[in-house]
């Protein structure tokens, strides 16, 4: 029987004990003689971390790799955390519930900006020094990867290395250096210098950022002149061509995801100007549609689980989305097993699935319109057109939904108090429709429009890189502007208008865009008690600005001014596949309120098809 | 019809709550590919029954779970598909048929045995000053539940409720590092672990709740009079 790291009396205190005692189905066991032991982290609570598919994706495939053993490790809890620290506890892997100080590999991935603190707490109560620089042989190599790594440069002082773009191309390769240099003797430095060699590998201590005067970034200058001056992302070109996970790890407490899923494919057709995700997982890529119904068969059996979903950025872009739902309905529905389809479209086709699979009485319907007027709509190249919000509504009503949610964005670029209030409009005009689309007799109350707005943040490798940001206050006007707009609005009692905290939007900018100074702050934070910034009751404003302050750092240089096109940034060094030149052009269209077509409409020439594969033209997979 | 399975929960799993092993069952049952009954309904589950809760941390060689199947195969071999899809410290003992009409192991439960100690590293003994050495400690019980009167502390909801339990204590034994309880439970739950704080403090002693730990041997439900296991009730097939 396993033993846990923990002691029975600590197991017992701490809320939800099941989140550090391992032994889930599906996890691995570590008695298993392995030379290179890796352990996977998601710098956040258990739940969240568990339900997060890239780390299921990489945990099976390292658990692949001859003589490799890989773990997982997730924040402990904040009553664990004072627990840990009073009494030197030193955090443990899950599988061995052994230090993670004794791994080879802490994999760490970086999924939102507000748990780089989580990373410190991380390393600190595993008894690893936080900045790469001071780690020694004995300390595992500490490696990030997912979206942040897009720009990396705020946390660069912590990692050694960063995986940058999809996991699966490039362990193999990193391990086995490890392999050869462990047999070699070389030195730490030495086996970092060799892996920041390999293809998507970056190792940011082999560089050394430039400034100018202003502080405005100058150049990252590689320290010497075998390290690659630019670091392309990785990604797997015929996604039906690797395995898919056959045995996902099974959590005994309910997790945020807790549901097979299923992963349709990558990338995104869309082009929003905004997102960050649909730049850097381009181009599209699909998986077969046997491939899929063969993986739905495999997962359903061997986990158990009652509900599939499946995921993507846009599943509606699936060419064989009919398909495999009809398939999943034909073969499951029977036996209980509910469908979910997070990113759809909502059209006729989606509607008819949904009553399928259910509860219309208590689900929602959501749109994500991302702005209150085409014009802005357009801007920011959201295809979602109000004609189309209006047909689906009206279609959903007549299919017996009242409960539509509706998703916005404030503060984007150029925008008006005509756009601000176009989000009231907007719902007051859905709220309309169901009075018009359903009879008198067939309501059933009135329609519930729940309409929330979160701040826009500009991200790096998007469209709107350049875009400023705002204070606070004027957030704060924004929001209670269209706050204002819904209270006037004809159907203001059947709509609900909530906006996401400013505060946290202010610091996630600044961690988004920021370049290698602002590792200090991170760390100061982290110093006053900072863990669980992701965590609206844990997050503290005054310990970010004080940071800010005692660090000499003025957040407001990262986003309170709109860059220059030739600026440079922190991450240019960094390749996603997509072209500087090409976001140039889109951030002109962007200014000019002009919408470019969606990649299966025509190309936009935005330098993914160097990657040859998926939806660009020419691709060979 | 209906199958009662008897399984055990021991080790890490113990700090498994119970709502999260119900989960878990659901799951279970489905890898091993048994044909369930499903409510109607848009989320259709399961009907299942779980005998008795268990306190998180404590452990069991005799939990209960019924639940409402389409077909069956043989005992040994419905209980050997279970086990093999469960998670270490949850093992699958019996699988058995219930009779038409039998009561479900939530309802039916009317004895528990179990047997209480103090969990590793945390026996008072030669560590709080005033208690007796362990030999000592546990045969002095003995006295104790001789009395007529074996009144427990319960803080419920309602503030402390204390009760005289001895009616419902059907036999005990005190062991050498251990109290073994056998207990009716259909009128009032009797925790044993209540029954060792009430000794403590008539020995003016302070014992931490935490430090003891349960462990179930066996239920019982009275059939004509007499009690037998619950999965005695079920039948093998």
């Amino acid at each position: 029987m396993r033993t846990c790291a923990l002691s029975e009396d600590i197991l017992l205190t701490v809320e939800k004990p099941a989140r550090y005692i391992g032994g889930e189905i599906g996890s691995i066991d570590p008695a298993a003689g392995a030379d290179v032991r890796f352990c996977m982290c998601f710098p956040d609570v258990y739940e969240v971390g568990m339900s997060h598919l890239g780390i299921q994706i990489l945990y099976d495939h390292l658990n692949h790799m001859p003589g490799v053993s890989c773990e997982r490790v997730y924040s402990p809890w904040t009553d664990l955390d004072r627990i840990m620290r009073e009494r030197k506890i030193p955090l443990f892997a899950l599988e061995s519930q052994r230090p993670v100080k004794d791994f080879d590999f802490l994999g760490i991935t970086l999924q939102y900006e507000m748990c780089y603190t989580n990373i410190l707490q991380i390393l600190d109560l595993s008894g690893i020094p936080l900045a790469a620089a001071d780690r020694s042989l004995d300390d595992p190599v500490v490696i990030g990867g997912g979206p942040c790594t897009y720009n990396p440069e705020p946390i660069a002082e912590f990692f050694d290395l960063f995986y940058i773009g999809e996991g699966e191309t490039r362990y193999a390769a990193l391990i086995a250096l490890y392999r050869t240099c462990r047999s070699q003797g070389k030195s730490r430095e030495e086996f970092i210098r060799e892996a920041g060699k390999l293809p998507g590998i970056y190792a940011p201590g082999l560089y050394e950022p430039m400034y100018h005067d202003d502080g405005t970034f100058r150049e990252m200058r590689p320290l010497y002149d075998d390290v690659p001056r630019m670091i392309r992302k990785e990604i797997v070109r015929d996604l039906s061509g690797v395995q898919y996970i056959e045995h996902p790890i099974i959590p005994f407490i309910q997790t945020i995801q807790d549901r097979v899923t299923l992963e349709v494919m990558r990338g995104c057709i869309r082009g929003c100007r905004f997102c960050q995700a649909g730049q850097v997982y381009k181009p599209v890529r699909e998986r077969d549609i046997g491939y899929l119904k063969r993986a739905a068969d495999t997962l359903l059996k061997n986990t158990g689980y009652d509900e599939i979903t499946l995921s993507s950025l846009s599943s509606s872009d699936y060419s064989g989305l009919a398909e495999i739902v009809n398939y999943l309905i034909d073969h499951y529905k029977e036996k209980g097993v509910n469908i979910s389809l997070p990113s759809l479209r909502i059209d006729a086709f989606s509607l008819d699935v949904m009553s399928q699979v259910q509860d219309i009485k208590k689900s929602s319907l959501t749109f994500a319109p991302e702005a209150g007027t085409q014009r802005m709509r357009n801007v920011i190249n959201k295809g979602l057109t109000e004609d189309d919000i209006f047909r689906g509504s009206a279609a959903a009503f007549e299919g017996g939904w009242n409960k539509v949610k509706l998703y916005f964005m404030l503060g984007l670029p150029g925008e008006t108090e005509e756009d601000m209030r176009g989000i009231a409009e907007l719902a007051d005009a859905v709220a309309d429709l169901y009075f018009d689309t359903v009879p008198k007799e067939k309501r059933q109350g009135k329609p519930q429009i729940t309409a929330s707005s979160s701040f826009f943040i500009p991200k790096p490798f998007t469209a709107l890189q350049w875009a400023r940001m705002y204070p606070k206050e004027e957030y704060l006007r924004r929001a209670h502007l269209v706050k204002d707009a819904v209270r006037a609005a004809h159907h203001t009692k059947c709509i609900r208008y909530m906006y996401h905290e400013a505060d946290v939007a202010i610091i996630e900018g600044v961690l988004a865009r920021g370049d290698r100074k602002l590792s200090a702050v991170i760390r100061k934070v982290y110093e006053a008690g900072g863990i669980y910034d992701a965590w609206r009751e844990h997050y503290c404003d005054e310990r970010w600005m004080k940071a800010f302050s005692d660090c000499g750092i003025d957040p407001g240089f990262y986003i309170y001014r709109e860059r220059p096109l030739d600026e440079v940034f922190p991450w240019d060094h960094l390749d996603a596949g997509v072209t500087k030149e090409y976001l140039i052009r889109e951030w002109k269209q962007a200014m000019r309120a002009a919408v470019t077509p969606n990649c299966r409409e025509a190309c936009a020439g935005c330098g993914a098809a160097s990657f040859g594969c998926g939806v660009c033209p020419g691709a060979a997979c | 019809m209906k199958v009662r399975v008897k399984f055990t929960k021991t080790g890490p799993v113990k700090f498994i709550g119970h709502l999260d092993v119900m989960r878990y069952f659901q799951k279970a049952l489905r890898r091993a590919d048994f044909s369930m009954k499903l409510t109607e309904g848009f989320s259709p589950h399961p009907v299942m029954s779980f005998a008795a809760p268990l306190a998180l941390g404590d452990t069991s060689e005799c939990e209960y779970m019924d639940v409402e199947l389409l077909s069956v195969t043989h005992s040994d071999r419905m209980r050997d598909e279970l086990n093999a899809v469960m998670a270490e410290g949850i093992e699958v003992l019996s699988v058995r048929l219930l009779p038409e009409g039998a009561k479900n192991a939530m309802s039916s439960t009317a004895v528990i045995d179990s047997r209480v100690r103090f969990r590793q590293g945390m026996e008072p003994f030669g560590r709080i000053p005033g208690y007796p050495d362990r030999e000592a400690f546990f045969s002095g019980i003995n006295d104790f539940l001789l009395s007529d009167e074996v009144t427990i502390v319960k803080t419920g909801k309602k503030g402390e409720i204390r009760k005289n339990v001895k009616p419902f204590i059907r036999s005990w034994i005190s062991e050498t590092d251990a109290f073994f309880l056998s207990a009716d439970v259909r009128e009032t739950f009797v925790n044993p672990k209540h029954i060792l704080q009430a000794y403590a403090s008539s020995l003016e002693l302070d014992l931490d709740p935490l430090s003891l730990t349960s462990h179930r041997v066996e239920l019982y439900t009275e059939i004509d009079g007499s009690m037998i296991t619950l999965e005695d009730v079920g039948q093998v097939f």
